[in-house]
């Protein structure tokens, strides 16, 4: 019965591999990718790369998404990978229908907020860590989202960071299904109007952190009746904080640290005093105020740092109970805060009636 | 026993039993919708299907026709390959060309025992092998460049199983 077809002839293979692919195993199917431009094809075709992991690899970003575009992956793996990023943005038009979860180990990357944000068919993030862990993993790397999952239910937050090294905008698309998110954390030197209007939806946010955003609207707190947390970290000091923080009924935690290496003398007193006005106001409903500031820029405006030694501190802050909050975004806190400069302070303050238990870092890395 | 009458691409008439038909889902399918099942004269052109392997189609469905109905659910597709029964396994001794016609015509067909012992037959050819093997098995030239070669090797890499 010669005269037959050959599996090196399209429609045989085309017709042929499709049904034999079931029976083979997974390495037996990477094998026939191998054996000729038409079963790669026909490989492809059939999904034998709808699940990939990658693992202590450098992966060029942009070769990566197309890679992923091309097979069509499902199931994407990421174990301690490292994304290169050739000076080029993604391309935000790319779509990824295909892509159903990604299982991320070890470590977070950029990439992976991206790729959540163009997958419109995206169910499910499997991740080992705890939503507290996933908050500290960011800290350590430039951008990162979480979607909120049914499936995982811990998570509730959104964190995203993009720092100036960053060449592109956080996509908005990830900010979009806020209303099961309590918490968000945005990161960015450049938060955009569409971000603030989409702030607006957070209805049930609790939690808010700004870190380095240098021009932002107050008023979109407003609509967050629920707020409980604000940290504005390093970010700029709006005129109108006191005004609008005054009709965030629900707010119990304040932490407001300025980008105080930035101003000049003056424009930093009149900021502290803004920030001061405002702690003052809110005194009855506030638990904890947090103010952050230098040791230079108090030794400038209250001369109160002294000729204490740091060895001297450490030995008063183990008699001492009261033990700041740790602000875990920047790493280099120091661990002994100078506490004469909080009791004074403290004197000063309560003398002033305030009911709320006021916590002072210092943070001496912005004296560096 | 009521009988249909099959034509194969070729012209040549096969009178069989209705009951080995019905082993195809396609038969099954199409008799049963089309009401044909008492009407003996009727021919059922199969113009996919030439004489020689709609012989072995019919020799295969008649020594299979006690087997148990196969469940058509793909998800629980018994993927192993080392269950081959004696009887298939020689009637499976046939050229590649034959094999790969038998496939197609279960598929066509719609023979799930048939389809199911065809392709592990060839999954047989394949598993364990490498590339280069594979291509020896089935008489198949290497068209990649070196540098294509070895981005798919790497990017198997990344798919190979945990």
């Amino acid at each position: 019965m010669s005269g037959f077809g050959s599996l090196n002839e399209p429609f045989y293979a085309q017709n042929i591999l499709p049904l034999v692919f079931p029976y083979l195993k997974k390495m037996d199917e990477l094998s026939c990718a191998r054996v000729c431009r038409l079963w790669y094809e026909i490989a492809v075709g059939n999904n034998v790369y709808a699940s990939l992991s990658f693992s202590n690899e450098d992966i060029d970003y942009e070769y990566f998404i197309q890679r992923l575009e091309y097979y069509g992956t499902k199931h994407l793996t990421l174990k301690r990978c490292n994304f290169v990023i050739n000076g080029k943005a993604p391309n935000c038009s790319i779509s990824l229908p295909q892509l159903k979860t990604i299982c991320v180990k070890e470590k977070w990357d950029l990439i992976i907020s991206f790729l959540i944000s163009v997958s419109p068919n995206f169910e499910e993030l499997i991740t080992k860590f705890s939503s507290e862990q996933l908050r500290q993993q960011c800290n350590s790397y430039k951008l990162m989202s979480y979607l909120n999952n049914p499936r995982n239910k811990e998570i509730t937050g959104c964190l995203l960071d993009a720092s100036s090294q960053f060449p592109w905008k956080i996509p908005t698309k990830v900010l979009c299904t806020p209303e099961r998110f309590q918490c968000l954390s945005i990161n960015t030197v450049g938060i955009t109007r569409e971000h603030h209007r989409l702030i607006k939806f957070y209805v049930n946010l609790n939690n808010l952190s700004f870190v380095r955003v240098s021009i932002w609207d107050p008023t979109i707190l407003l609509i967050a009746n629920n707020l409980v947390t604000l940290k504005l970290l390093k970010c700029s000091v709006p005129e109108n904080l006191e005004q609008v923080l005054s009709q965030c009924i629900s707010l119990k935690y304040l932490t407001i640290i300025p980008p105080w290496t930035k101003y000049e003398l003056s424009d930093a007193l009149h900021y502290n005093s803004i920030i001061l006005k405002t702690a003052h106001r809110l005194r009855n409903t506030l638990k904890i105020f947090t103010w952050g500031f230098t040791v230079g820029y108090l030794r400038k405006i209250h001369n109160l740092y002294n000729t204490f030694t740091q060895k001297q501190l450490c030995s008063m802050c183990k008699s001492v109970e009261w033990v700041p909050i740790e602000l875990d975004v920047f790493q280099s806190c120091p661990k002994h805060v100078p506490f004469v400069q909080m009791k004074l302070l403290e004197q000063h303050l309560r003398q002033q009636n305030w009911s709320a238990s006021v916590n002072i870092c210092e943070m001496k890395v912005e004296e560096v | 026993m009521p009988q249909i009458k099959l034509q194969s691409s070729d012209g040549e008439v096969f009178p069989i039993d209705v009951e080995i038909a019905k082993m195809s889902t396609t038969l099954k399918t199409m008799l049963e919708d089309l009401g044909m099942e008492d009407d003996d004269d009727e021919i059922v052109p199969l113009p996919n299907v030439n004489a020689a392997i709609l012989r072995k189609v019919l020799e295969w469905c008649t020594a299979h026709r006690h087997d148990p109905p196969i469940v058509d659910d793909p998800n629980i597709l018994d993927t192993r390959t080392n269950n081959i029964t004696c009887w298939d396994a020689e009637f499976l001794k046939v050229d590649q060309g034959t094999l790969f016609e038998l496939i197609l015509a279960a598929n066509y067909l719609d023979i799930r025992g048939l389809l199911d012992v065809a392709c592990k037959s060839v999954a047989t050819l394949i598993s364990g092998k490498t590339p280069e093997d594979i291509r020896k098995t089935f008489n198949i030239k290497n068209d990649f460049t070196p540098e294509e070669e070895e981005e798919i090797r790497k990017e198997n890499e990344c798919c190979a199983e945990k």
